[in-house]
Order: structure tokens, then sequence, then C-alpha cells
């Protein structure tokens, strides 16, 4: 690999190859193997640069891996199977156009939930969030891979809450997505009043989609514009538990079907526990003995109009819907509030994954389903499990309301301490198997999933593969990636 | 006939493809079964078998872009002619959408292409004044023993016009008989023409036969302006929205006041002239007839200016009387029934102006069979959907293409289906049905 | 003007039978008006496009994509229309078969509980509607009305439909297509093509939708849809019209009686304001908190035109001044309670915005209280101070609130419900016999505002020509969408097709509309395959993409793409690898 040109095009600070840099760049999970570490550094300051970066690697056969995050790097998301340079946008850190009356504001790739969180706070804004996020995660990468919200009923579409964004092709040319899609400045755009909100376009084009979830092999993003949600002025968090998932599932869906309420969990008690002792996972038993099976955390709140009649129909209203299906609603369990759990849940984790409190190392299953089906897809899990000899109670389920709760997102989290890896990594290879067998859906394939998805569908493999010779012809970005 | 197709090609070109001439209003859309409101359509699925895409076809005749054929002629005819279209579009266009399609049919008729079942139907009905030939069954058969005063011998103040079904159809001479019986009941002076009435002439405006229709038109207007009578009662609703709107639309209209059997039955009943007392537990539903219904409404021979305001908005000065279908025949069938002890009315979901067409009108049954029978039998299951067990009407062919129709339907309930008259069931409360 | 070989015809018999096939002209020309309503430039008559070689109406997705196959051997080519309303779905090239997908009617599966259903073309929003409400489920509704295809109005076209606030923007309640590509493959997207069920377009990785629809889609250009699975929002109204609460005799065309009020969760409300900016306010401020069903912004023209029945009443009726003196900032919001509760909360929240932006919550018929109206007419435009002003508006919103409900009160309420939650256009084709509309910016909805101002002046000097009908130039039709998050506006117009003035205009109105794009507004409602060429350069060449989408996904050109990727020149688009 021909360093010398990138070396001589990006100024000094930009670029290094030191072998403390290179290893900050190591995928901090140990079933993720194959990836090889960067071959360098780069750190461009703006577009122009970056777009330099990608037009010489197209020219000298280069190839690039996108980071936004700050190290620890706990996914596969950054790894790649061939020799490759890092582009770290983690410094990009413009935060503007915060607009409160328009629920929108502008970040780059670098901006983390640390950063936007009181920056928007004080405007009275927050944010649908991924869960328990840790700090220094870039918004805009949770975005783009399509993290799980919880915020259900302001979940309107998988692409939220992605609005428009600026991108780089795999070749260097520039674009625009959505109402941002115009060749004048973005000031000018904001002058004339356009917030940059519009997702679709411009034209027929939706390549926005086509880089979300790609895991940086379709585009560089540089800058997104997000959507934000009003804060409530008042609030209550509730907490409802059952050992059968049908009442919570049809709890669930009653409410969201009127759109009531606002945040929204599913946890098994194994995934709560996991969260809210992650800073004391000596307390992890106690907490968990506390709760049912299966925990149902919804937010009912008011806003700016008659905030608290609002606050007061709908605790009503969703307390008949409790009643009827035979769960309690309150507002604390075992001395843990409700509003305790939401903070836990919304607020960054810190650096380390809080999934890896518990036993050193987490794996982390990921699949989407309707929430009708969890159950089954959980049944599935369970029996790979104990043929793994892996019992129910080790491992934790978090199952996600999202897009109104049209589909869930089940995420299977099994702590294991580091001498259990191998039996783990067998394992995750059973289960993501015995799942797919069953047509189970994994949106953002990961592990074992990224390397067996594509053959369910041959016919939207090739179109993938497609649009990877529109977005990137050269492989530039993430090559490998899905196969592609 | 190309002149006049030329002189709608300013309400052709009114169309802009809203879709709305296919299908029925939507408060009145209550399954996907009951949406269409245009027969063709609904049988072919393609554009250019609705009001819009015949306004399309026309302008293509006109800008020689299409030339006539035979083949042409013989899909155009499958249109029932029964003017939902015009009913639709009216609102949306200020357009008579029919109007375009009989003015095509015209023209088509004119460069000599028509389908040859019509062409035989039409020598049949300029020979032997009827579409089939020469008939066994008189005019004037079906009132043979009543004893009615027969024109121009005897005078009376009422002409009844029987209509020429009652030469084919036995049901329906028959429900003609029964409707004769009602009058003198009544006490009404009523006279008939007999073997001198004549067909109305509707079938030879259906098939686009415009100059045999005009001819029929003059010569049956003038022999009932020479009837010397107050009032003349249709027993078909074919022949009076023939009578008292095609006839002025195309030639000129009887000086003398058309009024159909319905209309009179309501009113003998509401005072008290006819008593109906014997109770009729059946469950019925009723179709509205096309010519009955919105066919009927008179066309004003509008003279004016068209107008633009606001440099682009067309405007007719004096404004032009609309036909949206709301003037016909609907309020009076439903007093009669509501009148009739122990029956059970329950209405479809197209009714009235927005009528779904039996199938039977535009020439259909006999040039494209297919059309009529798969409109019929979506009217039929209309009216099963509804509970009925009888659907009654108040119009020939109506009741003459449900009751040949019904006994194709897949469905024994349908299959057994009674067909009425709503004079039949008049009859029936009135104590005459032995 | 090309007509099948016997050959082709034979073929093309054996896959969708002699009933589905018609190679006459007349019907060929049935099907082809380019963009129906688009006068010609002599104002004579019809802008024709290519005669299609055949009409096709397959009945499954086998018989359409053999027929795509077979394009793909041959220099035969497909376009693909459904409801076809005033786009009409045209060929462009005389070898093209134009599948009508109307004999594709189907509701494939409906799912109360993820409130999902899954259509074919041809199956309509008010057939989706019948059954959906009786799930408590609404699909969104297209502006031209529930006439019109639920799939096409999510994968392919644009517009704005009043319900967006509660049931979704429409191509954003996509969760899934079955598409017949190019190459004749069948796909279908997300968890449909992986066997899961139809819950997502989106992923394994990518979400490949976006190869097909951003703002606009498509339009019968790329392959054919043959199935999609849509997301549907909730629904607290009755489970049909016809019902004992909300039904209709049918007694006039336009003016349906309603048996019985409407339900007690349920209110239709019509309000009016003193400006754009306290119009925008309220608006803002109904939909944040999800306080409105339904919202739509209407123009004093349209309300004028509404109620009345022809052209001639409408002069008169817009001359008088008195629409554009009220009527000049109005809107119309359904407020729908999933519990009565609810529904009263969110009715004194909508009271409470309304007064508090100044404007007047509306019932009767204004006319027949002329101290009323008048009082109105001097509130907007008397110049009043702030004082004044608001002891004006609450003593005449008292008045209002004090009249009796009458029997028209209920009808208008009935019909006008009824109308909006199935986007009926009263007679919007009445005007004149072209509608068009310039603009139409998915983005916020002060930006709808902005971009409303723009197209004024653009239009505006048309109309002082003469050109564009002067319908008081401030057009704009939109709402907000989902929550109050995105807005959209467009400005209509109307041209008359015979005039031809109205027809040399229509052109040069659009091609000025380049000059919103220049200064930042998104060309959405007026792009589309004809004008990417034209409006492309100023955003970031998207004509060049999309025609290389087009090169990639259809090699053998066997689509007709004007509609999606422009004019028949794509061979020449350089690739970019």
């Amino acid at each position: 690999m021909n360093l010398d040109v990138l070396k001589n095009m990006l100024p000094q600070d930009a670029v290094s190859t030191s072998d403390s840099d290179l290893q900050a760049y190591k995928i901090n999970d140990p079933l993720a193997t194959g990836y090889m570490l960067p071959s360098a550094i780069l750190k461009p300051k703006n577009f122009e640069e970056l777009q330099k970066i990608i037009q010489t690697a197209n020219k000298e056969d280069l190839k690039l891996v996108i980071v936004s995050s700050v190290a620890p790097h706990n996914r596969e998301g950054i790894g790649c199977t061939e020799e490759h340079v890092v582009v770290d946008l983690s410094g990009w850190k413009l935060i503007d156009g915060v607009d409160r009356k328009n629920l929108v504001c502008r970040v780059e790739p670098g901006v983390t939930y640390d950063e936007l969180i009181p920056i928007i706070d004080k405007e009275g804004m927050i944010f649908p969030m991924p869960l328990a996020p840790k700090s220094g995660k870039s918004i805009v990468a949770a975005i783009l891979d399509r993290e799980a919200t919880n915020w259900p009923n302001h979940h309107w579409n998988s692409q939220d809450p992605l609005c428009s964004m600026e991108f780089a092709f795999g070749s260097g040319e520039q674009f625009r997505t959505g109402s941002a899609a115009n060749n004048v400045p973005v000031e000018q755009l904001r002058a004339l009043g356009i917030s940059m909100k519009g997702p679709n376009g411009p034209g027929s084009l939706g390549l926005q989609r086509i880089i979300q979830g790609s895991q940086g092999c379709m585009g560089v993003v540089t800058w997104a514009t997000i959507k934000l949600e009003m804060k409530p002025t008042i609030s209550k968090v509730m907490i409802l538990q059952s050992d059968n998932l049908r009442q919570i599932e049809q709890f669930v869906y009653d409410v969201d079907h009127h759109r009531w309420g606002e945040r929204q969990y599913i946890f098994d008690n194994h995934t709560l526990a996991m969260l809210m002792t992650y800073k004391n996972p000596g307390d992890f038993d106690k907490v968990k003995a506390s709760f049912k099976k299966y925990i149902c955390v919804q937010e009912i709140a008011g806003f700016h109009l008659f905030p608290e009649e609002r606050l007061e129909y709908q605790t009503r209203d969703i307390k008949k819907i409790a009643t009827g299906v035979g769960l309690k609603m309150e507002e604390e369990v075992g001395g843990i509030a409700g509003s305790d759990i939401l903070a836990a849940a919304t607020t960054p984790c810190g650096q380390t994954d809080w999934r890896k409190s518990l036993k050193g190392e987490c794996m982390s299953l990921h699949m989407q389903t309707t929430l009708d089906r969890a159950n089954e897809y959980i049944g599935i899990f369970n029996a790979a499990a104990s043929v793994a000899g892996i019992k129910r109670e080790e491992y934790g389920v978090h199952i996600q309301p999202i897009v109104q709760n049209s589909s869930v997102y089940i995420e299977f989290m099994l702590p294991y301490a580091a001498a259990d890896l191998e039996k783990i990594r067998a394992f995750e290879e059973s289960a993501t198997k015995a799942l797919n067998a069953n047509q189970a859906f994994f949106a953002r394939p990961y592990g074992t999933s990224a390397k067996i998805v594509w053959d369910n569908d041959p016919v939207s493999t090739k179109l993938m593969k497609q649009m990877k010779g529109l977005m990137d012809p050269n492989r530039v970005l993430c090559p490998g990636k899905f196969g592609l | 006939m190309r002149e006049r197709l030329q002189e709608l090609k300013y309400d052709m070109l009114k169309c802009n493809r809203c879709n709305f001439c296919k299908m029925a209003p939507f408060p009145t859309i209550v399954s996907k079964q009951y949406e269409d409101i245009c027969p063709i359509f609904k049988h072919y699925r393609m554009h250019g078998f609705t009001g819009s895409g015949q306004s399309y076809a026309s302008i293509a005749i006109l800008e020689d872009r299409v030339t006539p054929d035979q083949t042409f002629a013989e899909q155009q005819a499958a249109c029932t002619a029964c003017g939902a279209c015009t009913t639709m579009c009216m609102h949306h266009t200020e357009t008579d959408r029919l109007e375009i399609n009989m003015a095509l049919r015209e023209h088509l008729v004119d460069e000599g292409f028509s389908p040859e079942v019509h062409k035989k139907a039409i020598e049949n009905l300029k020979q032997h004044d009827n579409l089939y030939g020469d008939l066994k069954i008189s005019p004037g058969a079906w009132a043979e023993g009543l004893n009615l005063k027969k024109f121009p011998e005897q005078k009376a103040k009422v002409l009844l016009f029987a209509g020429c079904a009652t030469r084919y159809n036995a049901a329906y001479a028959a429900s003609a008989r029964k409707f004769a019986e009602l009058l003198l009941k009544a006490g009404v002076d009523v006279g008939i023409l007999g073997d001198d009435e004549p067909s109305c002439g509707l079938p030879a405006f259906w098939r686009g036969y415009k100059d045999v229709f005009v001819d029929k038109a003059k010569s049956v207007t003038q022999q009932l302006n020479d009837l010397g009578v107050d009032k003349i009662i249709c027993m078909g609703g074919s022949c009076y929205g023939t009578l008292k709107a095609r006839y002025h639309e195309y030639a000129e209209k009887p000086a003398i006041g058309v009024f159909h059997a319905t209309t009179v039955l309501a009113e003998l009943i509401g005072k008290g002239k006819l008593a109906l007392t014997t109770p009729v537990p059946m469950t019925v539903t009723y179709h509205d007839p096309c010519y009955l219904g919105r066919r009927s409404e008179f066309k004003n021979k509008w003279q004016g200016e068209i107008k633009t305001a606001f440099g682009q908005m067309d405007y007719y000065d004096p404004p032009k009387r609309h036909n949206f279908g709301t003037d016909g025949i609907y309020d009076e069938p439903r007093k009669i029934l509501a009148a009739i002890p122990g029956l059970t009315f329950n209405e479809m979901h197209r009714i009235r102006e927005y009528a779904w067409c039996c199938g039977g009108g535009g020439g259909v049954h006999d040039a494209v069979p297919e059309v009529e029978q798969s409109t019929a039998l979506n009217r039929l299951e209309e009216a099963r959907d509804v509970k009925a067990d009888c659907i009654v009407s108040a119009c020939p062919y109506c009741e003459n293409t449900f009751s040949l129709t019904k006994k194709k339907s897949d469905r024994k309930e349908i299959r057994e289906m009674q067909v009425l008259d709503i004079v039949d069931l008049v009859y029936k409360a009135a104590g005459l049905d032995a | 003007m090309y007509n099948l070989t016997d050959e082709q015809r034979k073929k093309l018999v054996e896959i969708v039978g002699e009933e589905n096939i018609s190679t006459e002209p007349w019907q060929r020309d049935a099907y082809g008006i380019w963009f129906a309503s688009q006068p010609r430039p002599d104002g004579e008559g019809v802008y024709w496009t290519e005669r299609a070689a055949a009409i096709i109406t397959p009945r499954t997705v086998e018989q359409v994509q053999k027929i795509t196959q077979y394009c793909n051997e041959t220099d035969l080519m497909i376009h693909v229309t459904s409801t076809g309303q005033l786009v009409a779905g045209a060929a462009t090239f005389d070898h093209t078969l134009l599948l009508d997908m109307s004999r594709m009617d189907d509701i494939v599966s409906m799912d109360g509980e993820n409130m999902t259903v899954v259509v074919e073309p041809f199956a309509r929003s008010i057939d989706v509607q019948m059954q959906s409400w009786k799930k408590n489920c609404n699909p969104y509704v297209i502006s031209i009305g529930a006439v019109g295809s639920t799939l096409a109005a999510a994968t392919s076209h644009t517009g704005y439909g009043s319900i967006g606030t509660s049931c979704g923007y429409g191509p954003r309640t996509l969760l899934g297509v079955e598409w017949v590509m190019p190459d004749g493959d069948v796909i279908r997207f997300g968890s449909a093509g992986q066997g899961s069920g139809w819950f997502t377009a989106a992923g394994p990785g990518p979400d490949l939708l976006g190869s097909i629809r951003g703002f606009n889609g498509a339009m019968g250009g790329l392959g054919a849809y043959t199935k999609a699975a849509i997301k549907m929002g909730p629904w607290y109204g009755p489970s049909e019209i016809g019902g004992d609460e909300i039904a209709f005799g049918c007694k006039t065309p336009s003016n349906f009686i309603k048996k019985g009020g409407l339900p007690k969760n349920m209110s239709l409300n019509t309000t009016i304001y003193p400006s754009m900016e306290a119009m925008s306010d309220a608006h803002y401020h109904m939909h944040e908190e999800n306080i409105c069903y339904s919202g739509s912004r209407m123009p004093a023209f349209v309300l004028a035109m509404a109620p009345l029945k022809d052209n001639a009443s409408l002069v008169k009726e817009w001359e008088s001044g008195f629409h554009k003196k009220i009527y000049g900032y109005t809107l119309s919001n359904q407020i729908q309670g999933a519990s009565q509760d609810e529904y009263e909360w969110k009715q004194k929240c909508f009271n409470k915005v309304v007064s508090d932006a100044g404007g007047i919550r509306m019932r009767g018929v204004l006319k027949m209280y002329p101290k009323i109206a008048e009082d109105i007419m001097k509130l907007f435009h008397a110049g009043l101070s702030p004082d004044e002003y608001r002891t004006l508006q609450l003593d005449i919103q008292a008045r209002i609130d004090a009249l009796p409900v009458t029997p028209i009160d209920i009808m208008a309420a009935g019909a006008s419900t009824a109308a909006a939650l199935r986007n009926v256009d009263p007679g919007l084709a009445r005007p004149a016999s072209a509608m068009f509309t310039l603009g139409g910016n998915l983005d916020t909805w002060d930006a709808g505002v902005v971009q409303n101002k723009l197209t004024m002046e653009i239009k505006e000097p048309y109309v002082t020509k003469g050109g564009i009908l002067d319908d008081g130039v401030d057009t704009g039709c939109g709402n907000p969408y989902e929550g109050g998050h995105l807005g959209y506006t467009e400005n209509v117009f109307w041209v008359n097709r015979v005039n031809k003035n109205g027809a040399e205009t229509l052109p040069k109105a659009i091609g000025d509309a380049v000059t919103e794009i220049q200064k930042g507004i998104s060309s959405f409602t007026i792009s589309s395959g004809m004008n990417n060429e034209r409006f492309g350069p100023y955003e970031f060449d998207y004509q060049i993409w999309t025609k290389r989408i087009k090169k990639i996904l259809d090699p053998n050109d066997a689509c007709d793409s004007t509609t999606y990727s422009g004019s028949p020149d794509h061979k020449e688009v350089p690739m970019n690898g």
C-alpha cells in the first residue's frame, strides 16, 4: 500500500502510522475475527481534504474504512478483511442549525450523544436514542447503522431520525440528499427558510437509504440533519411486569396502536438488571430477582398544551389497557423507579459497553421481527442455547418496538467470561443459523449473520452488488463488507 | 355525425383523467364488489372502456389518428348507455360524458360500422316496429279482455303507453295488465293504443342509429299529440325516459305531459284511491332503472356563449342547466314500497342517480351479451348482499335482464331470486292477486 | 407508430390471454395522453404521446415477469400504469407495452395488530379503508383521493394527503415492495425477501428501497411493482361509512346527507386567520403534540369552488370577494380521540391554539350570518390594535359558538369529514381543464410557506397576463406530516387546455420554476424524469445518477423510462466506474 501519496497530500498531524494509534482501531470484541488493523490513520479536516483522499484512493487502489466514533470500538462495523487505511472523522464536531420550532439540528460525524444532549436540552428538546450508547459513540454512525431507538410512536420510518445529509460517493463525488439537495451553500438554504429536514430525494433517488445499513461501504457521510423531539415538561415512567410475555405484548400493541405514551422499552429481567447494575455488577442478582420475567417501561408525558391534563388522561387510559390485560402499573419496583430505568437507558454509559460489565464480555445477537413473533424467536434462541449448554437465566433479551411498533428489534445479550470464548463463538454461530433457518430477519448483519444472510435472497444480494457498483465502483470503501 | 362529434370536442378536452367516471361516489362505497359505477370498465378493466377513454378515442378520430372500423364499432357497442359517467363527471367538469359516447356511436354507424346484430335489429325495427322481426304477438295483445278504451276510436283522458316489451316478455305483459287493472280500479279514465302502439324507438337510439330514432321520435310525437289526452303514462321506465328526455334532445317531445306508472301509483295511493291492505311478506330491494332515473332528466338545449373569466376559466352564459341525474324518478317507487304492508325494503348500495346499470341497455343484450351478464350478475349479487329475496324494478329491460341472467349465477339464492315489476307488488297489496 | 407483429402478439396472448390484450388503435389512444391535463402548445387539443404498441392487463406477478423477460429478448419495452390519474402513465415509445395493472387489485393481507397491509397495484385506498377501518387502522391517502392506488401513492408518486400528520407521509409508509425488475428478476425488499414477513424494506444491510424511491418514484418507468406493504395509521372513527353514526343517503352529487351526528370522539374544524404567519403558527402548534388527525390549508379559491356545481356560479362567488376577504388563510383539521378523554383534551388544546394565533373557529354557513361575516372582515382588515383585535376576536368566537347547530352544519361536517378522509377533490378539474402545481418542497411547513411565496412570484405575472387562471395567486395547498415534523405545500394553478394563451404559458411557468431551484428550493414536485435535465444540474446532478441506475438495472432497455430517468438519450450517460 503506497501511503506516501496520502502523506504528501495531508498535513503531517493528519496522518499517523504509529502502532499505538493503529491499535486504537482494533475491534474490541473477541468474537470478531479475521479483520485487519489499518495501515494508517488519516484525519481530514473538511470535505475537500476528504474528497482528495477518496479520489486518491481510487487512483492508487487504496482501501478506506471510515470511523466516526472514538475508541474503544466494540462492533465489527469498522472491520475490514483487506489492507486498508482508516479515515477518522471523529474530530468533526460541528453542531448547528439547532431549531426548536422545526425540531431539527445538523451534526457532523464526530458528534457524540454526550455532546449533543446538553445542547438540545437547553432548547427543550431530546432525542430518540439507542439503549445506553457508549460515550464517544458517533450519533451519525448510530443512525447510519439504524440502531433501534426508544420512541416507537415518533419513529415513522426506518430511516428516522435521519433527515438529510451530505456525503461523498466512493468515487469522491459530493452529493446531498433530501431537501438539502441543492447546490447552494447550507447558509443560503437556511436563510431561505429550508431546515434541510426533508428526508427524501432528490428526484427518484433514495441514496441515503442505501448508505444507511451499509456499515460504511456505500458512501462517506460528512454531515446529517437529524430529527429531534420536544422534551416533556412533565412525565411519569411506569413499570409493568409479567412472567408472560404475551401480556406485555398485548399491552404494547394496544398502547402503541393508539399512539399513547412516549419512550418505551421491553426488557427481560436479566437485561434490565445488567442495565441497572453495570456500575455495580455486584447488585445484579438482587436486582434481577426483584423483577418478574418481562418488564415494559412506559413513559407517559405532557408537553406544552395542558400538560398535566395530558398526563392525567393518558395515565388513566393506559392504565385501563394495562388492567384489561392483567398488568399492574407501578412507578417503582424493588426500589428502582421507572424514571431511573429511563435515565439509565438514555445516558451514555461511559467508554466501556455496559453489556460487558457483568462478566467482562458479552455476545450480542440481534434481529428484527414483529412483536407477536418475539416469543417464537426467543424460543428458537433458547433451544439453540440449550443445545450449547447455556441456560435461559444466563442471557438477556431486549425487545424494542420500532417504527410505530410495526416491528420490533430483538437483541439477545449473553455475558460471558473470556475463558468461555470458544464455546460462545460456536454458540453464536449455531444460534444465528437456527434463527436464520426460521426466517429471522437480520436487518443489521454482524457476526455469522453477515456471512449467511446473503444466500437467503439472491436477487436482493444481486441488487445490493449493483448498488455497490453505482456508489463505489472501485471498491474503495470497506471492501469485503457483506461480500462486496 | 362527425360534425356532432366535432362540436363536442371542447367537452372531450375537459377530461383530465381523474378516474371518477369509473367509481361510485365514495360515501356510497361499502364494499369492493360494489364500488364500480361503469359497467364496461368493470368488465374489461381497460381505460378505453370508460367515459374518459371514449372521449379520448373520439378526439383520436377527430384528429385522424384513428379510422373508424368494424372492430371499433363492435367494441364500442359494449357501452350500455347508462349515463353513470355523466353523473359522476358532471360535478367535476360540467360535461355530459355519455353524450360524447353516443355521438361516437352515431358517427361509427354513419360511417357504416355497427355490429351485424344491430344492423339486423334496426332492419326489424324499420320493417316490423320491433327488434325481433315478425312477432306473432301484436302490440295490443297484452290487453285482451280488459275492455280498455282504444284510441283513436274511443276517447279517454289518459293514455297508457305499455311499451313494445309486452310483445316478447310474457311477465312484463302480465305486469302491464295488472297496471291497467289498478288504474281502472282507481277510477282512472284510461285508454290504450292497442295494436297501434308504436315502439318508442329507444332501441334505435341505443344502437346509434340517430336518423332512425329521430324519424321515430317525430312520428310517435305526432301520433301522441293527435290523441287529445291530458296525460301519457308510460308503464316502462325505458319508454318514460325516451319520451320525456331523449325525444326532446333529438327531435321534439310530446306536447302532453309524460308520466311514469310509479308516479301515478304513488299519487293514487297517497290520495286513497288505491287501498293497499293485503300484506306482502317479502324482503325486497329496488333497482333504479337508468331511464327512469338519471337518464330521464330533461336536457335543456342550451343556447348561449362560452365566456372566459379570470383569464382561463370558461363558463356558460347564461348558465347551463346541468344534468346531475337528481331529477329522475326515485322517491315515488320508494313511497309505494313503503306503503305496502308487510313488506321489508332494503336499499342497495348504489342507488338513485348512482344506481348500477342492469346491463341490458345500449344494445348490449344482443351485441355484447357477456357485458350484460357480468353487469346484471353484479347487481343481483348486490341485491343479495342486502338480503333481498326479490329484486323489484320498473323497467322491462331491467326485469328481462335480471330474469334471464339470474339463471347463470352459480349461487342458488340468486337463481331463485324473484324478479318483479313494482306494479306486481302493488297488485298483490291491493288484494287483486288471486 | 408501431404495431405488434403476429409473432409478438401471439407470444403475449400466450402469457395473458386474448381478452387481456388490446392492439386496437382506439384503445391505445385512450392511454395516449401525456400528463392527462397538459395542453398542447397550439391550444387546439391533446398532447399525444407515442401510441403504445399494446395495452395489456396482467393478473399475476408471473405474467408481468414473463412479459418483462420477453421485452429483454426483443426491442419491446414495458411501462406501467394503475389508476393513472392525471399522469396517465403513458408510453413515450411506440414499442412500449403499456401494462395496465387494473386486474391486480387484491388486498393480499391485512394485519390490524401490526397495522400493516399488503396490496396489489390496483387496490385503491378506499378498498383498503373499507377493511382497515374495521381494524382501527387507516392508510395514507394521496391528494388525488381514495380512488387512487395505495401502492402507487407510496412507491411511485408524490403529493400531499391531509391525514399525513397521523398516518404518515405515503412514501415513508412503505414497508416492502415486490418488484419485477427491468431484467425480469422478481425482488422483494427487506424482510419479505428473506421470508420473514412484510414488515420492513430496510436490510439486510442497506435499504434497497433507496434504489427506486426518493421524493419521486419511477412512475411506472422502471419495472413493475406488483405488491407493496404499507404501514397504516390509527383510526378512531366509525368502522364504516353507512352505519348508524355516519351515513350518507344519496340525494345529490355534492350534498350527502348525514344520518346522525359525527361520533362524539371526532370533529371537523375549519379555522380562519388574518395572515399566513398566524395560520402557520397555529398549524405548528396543532400538530407538534399530535392534536390533529388531519390537516390541510385550503386556499380561498378552492373553498369558493367546493360547494358549487358550475363555473358560472363560481364567477359570481369569486368576484364577490367574500372568500378572499374571509378565507384567505384557512385550515381544515380533523380531530379524533382514541378515547373520549383524549378527544376532549385535544379539542381544548386545539381551541386554545387557534385562539392564541388570532384565529376563529368557524361553524355554519357564514353567509347566513352577515353581521358576523362583516365583523370578521373588520377583524382581519381594519388594522385594529392588538387589544382591539383580541376583544373583537373573542366576541366573534363567542357568537359563533352560540349559533344553533342546524341540519346544514351536521351535513357539512359529515360531508366534509367523509371528503377529508378520502381526500375527495371537490371538482378541482372544473375551473379549467388543466391543473398543475409549481413546487412542492417536502421539508418543514415554514419551508412550504417560503416556497409558496416564491411560487406566487413566478405565477403572478402570468396571472396578470391572463395565461394562468386568476385564483388569487395564493393557492398553496398542503399540510404538516408526521406529527408536524415535516411539511409540504404546493401552489396549484389552472390553465385551460383549449386556451392558446394558457397552453403557451404552462411550459414557460414550469421553466421559470428553475428560478426557485436556483435559490435553494427543491424541485420535488415538478421533477420526475421529464424535468430532471432541467433541474438536476442545480441539485447535484441527480439526473445523472438516476440515469446510471437505469443503465445498471435495465441493460437491455426493457423499460420505457422517460418518467423515471428522462429523455431517451440515457444511453449516453457516462458511468462513474
